[in-house]
């Protein structure tokens, strides 16, 4: 497989396929950046170097960033791919003012707090609406109103002063068939003043950054009655780049699945490259239906699933089998690899430093694990790249040997 | 006059929002982009017919702009029709220096008028460029502005400061 690059405004290269990790919290930064400045240990492995973007959230940029400051190591060695060398990208991620966890509200909400003090108040009012259907049009009421061009402005202003490399316009989901007019609408509105504010009164910029229109799809709404609009509305402002973030997918279910991958299809006719936002091995998929690059959470399910209020997330999380492409719980991974002596079933660097899984202490599985998801996805993305055959073949082949066989039906 | 193309605005009340200092570079920009678009000329009844700003705001913007020299007026009849003034010659013939935190760039440009040498000056504030103004010498005068300013920075005693 030839890697195609797309050289961005801001002077670095997206290349095809790429790889770009989404960093969350504090810990996030810093296990990245300690990646990036431990590994390779040797050169038989590449560390994380094939792992081209960071995707941060705008409420979480204040705890993040400060691990992603420029290196002293890359003026010393200029060879070193250091986190501000990778694409940094700054998600508005406005959607979780209508969906999503609480603390993503409020720390969504602290961004804007200081232009539009009055949102935080109102976001929390709706997000207490118990019908679903009230609370959509409660928010299409009171909270679309707020979402004008002052506050695009301020979100473009933001990232600019982030240093994202690319500028992503801030809109709304597309979540409801039954609302999906008012919310492709807002959607266009939302796309056009972005461009209008990045030509007008952001034109120091227009030169210098790319404009990503990012449209936050629940996969429901890509049925043939909407797809067009949807796709007019994901155009308006001529982009320079379209980002779709997926809400949701249920692999399980195979017609929405494939209705997102013609849907993505048709956008790549347009000659823009495509970045897909919160996806995991699923994202390998999208890169044969157009996708550029993908971008995905550390060792963590990117979709929201409604837990009972007795259950509780258990505090060791699970640990991505390269060969099985899947997770496996803290508790079930022993069984699995108990006929091997709980030798670790993988090469990646850090497996090697452990051996086996009787030798990490429990306080060490999180950093573990998550450093491992790094180095197993960095092997990934490198042996796509790699690849003497086409990439589709080259998942086939993979997705076949995993426990991710269901995928190779999505595959052309 | 034929139907006068407009580049895409923000909706009235959104605009009207905007800080008084954006707002300004914002209707300065979106006028300046028209009268590109409109190679033919464009009035300011038209130009209020079709913008979402008010009369005197478009008057008083064509006028600051007409100023830094970067679209000109024809008076046909009683009317003004506003030109685009940038249409280079050559694109090769753009050079800017940047001097502080303003930027002079020369282009070549040819107008209905002749061919002219562009001076403008831009001010970069933290996230656009305001053009502050310009000048227009006929590119056939060049030479002789040239030595003009040559011999007022010997007389000034600045030819040799800075180097």
């Amino acid at each position: 497989m030839i890697t195609n690059e797309k050289l961005l405004k801001c002077g670095k290269r997206l290349k095809t396929p790429s790889l770009f990790i989404n960093a969350k919290t504090k810990a996030d930064g810093k296990l990245i950046k300690e990646t990036i400045t431990r590994y390779p240990l040797n050169k038989a492995n590449s560390g994380i170097s094939q792992i081209d973007g960071i995707v941060i959230s705008s409420g979480d940029y204040s705890a993040v960033a400060p691990f992603l400051l420029p290196d002293i190591r890359a003026q010393l060695d200029p060879s070193f791919y250091s986190a501000t060398k990778r694409i940094r990208l700054i998600d508005p991620a406005i959607h979780f003012l209508f969906s999503g966890l609480e603390k993503d509200k409020d720390a969504c909400c602290s961004v804007v707090e200081e232009w539009l003090p009055q949102l935080s108040n109102i976001v929390n009012i709706v997000a207490r609406i118990d019908s679903q259907k009230e609370k959509l049009d409660s928010s299409i009421q009171r909270i679309y109103p707020l979402l004008d061009a002052v506050l695009i402005q301020r979100l473009l202003e933001f990232q600019i002063r982030a240093n994202a490399d690319i500028l992503i316009n801030p809109s709304v989901p597309l979540s409801s068939p039954r609302r999906i007019d008012d919310q492709t609408e807002k959607t266009r509105e939302m796309n056009r003043q972005g461009r209008v504010l990045l030509d007008t009164v952001l034109s120091r910029y227009k030169e210098q950054r790319d404009l990503m229109n990012l449209t936050v799809i629940s996969p429901s709404v890509l049925t043939s009655a909407y797809v067009d609009n949807i796709l007019d509305a994901t155009l308006q402002g001529n982009p320079d780049i379209i980002g779709v973030r997926l809400m949701n997918l249920d692999e399980k279910n195979s017609v929405e699945a494939m209705n997102f991958l013609k849907f993505l299809k048709t956008l790549s006719s347009s000659g823009k490259p495509i970045i897909v936002f919160n996806v995991r091995e699923f994202g390998y998929v999208t890169f044969c239906y157009g996708a550029n690059a993908i971008s995905m959470p550390i060792a963590k399910s990117p979709y929201m699933t409604k837990k009972k209020a007795s259950e509780k997330a258990p505090h060791e999380g699970s640990y991505y089998h390269y060969y099985d492409m899947i997770d496996y719980s803290f508790k079930s991974f022993p069984d699995n690899i108990r006929a091997n002596s709980y030798k670790l079933p993988c090469h990646c660097e850090i497996c090697g430093e452990f051996g086996s899984f009787v030798n990490i202490e429990k306080k060490q599985w999180n950093y573990f694990r998550k450093v491992h998801f790094l180095l197993v996805k960095n092997m990934e993305i490198q042996e796509f790249r790699k690849t003497d055959v086409s990439l589709n073949i080259a998942l086939k082949d993979k997705f076949g040997r995993s426990q991710k066989t269901g995928y190779v039906a999505f595959l052309p | 006059m034929s139907e006068i193309q407009v580049p895409e605005v923000l909706p009235k009340n959104d605009y009207l929002r905007l800080p008084p200092n954006e707002r300004e570079l914002y209707v300065r920009e979106i006028l300046r982009q028209t009268v590109r678009k409109n190679v033919q000329g464009v009035t300011a009844s038209a130009l209020a017919e079709k913008l979402p700003f008010d009369p005197r705001t478009i008057e008083k913007h064509l006028s600051v702009l007409t100023c830094t020299n970067e679209i000109y007026a024809v008076k046909i009849g009683n009317t003004p029709l506003y030109l685009p003034n940038s249409i280079p010659i050559h694109h090769t013939k753009k050079q800017s220096v940047t001097i502080g935190n303003r930027e002079y760039i020369a282009y070549a440009l040819q107008n209905r008028m002749g061919e002219f040498v562009f001076i403008q000056e831009k001010k970069k504030t933290e996230f656009a460029e305001e053009v502050r103004g310009g000048i227009l010498i006929p590119l056939a005068d060049f030479r002789q502005f040239v030595d003009f300013m040559t011999t007022f920075s010997k007389d000034m005693g600045t030819s040799n400061k800075g180097s």
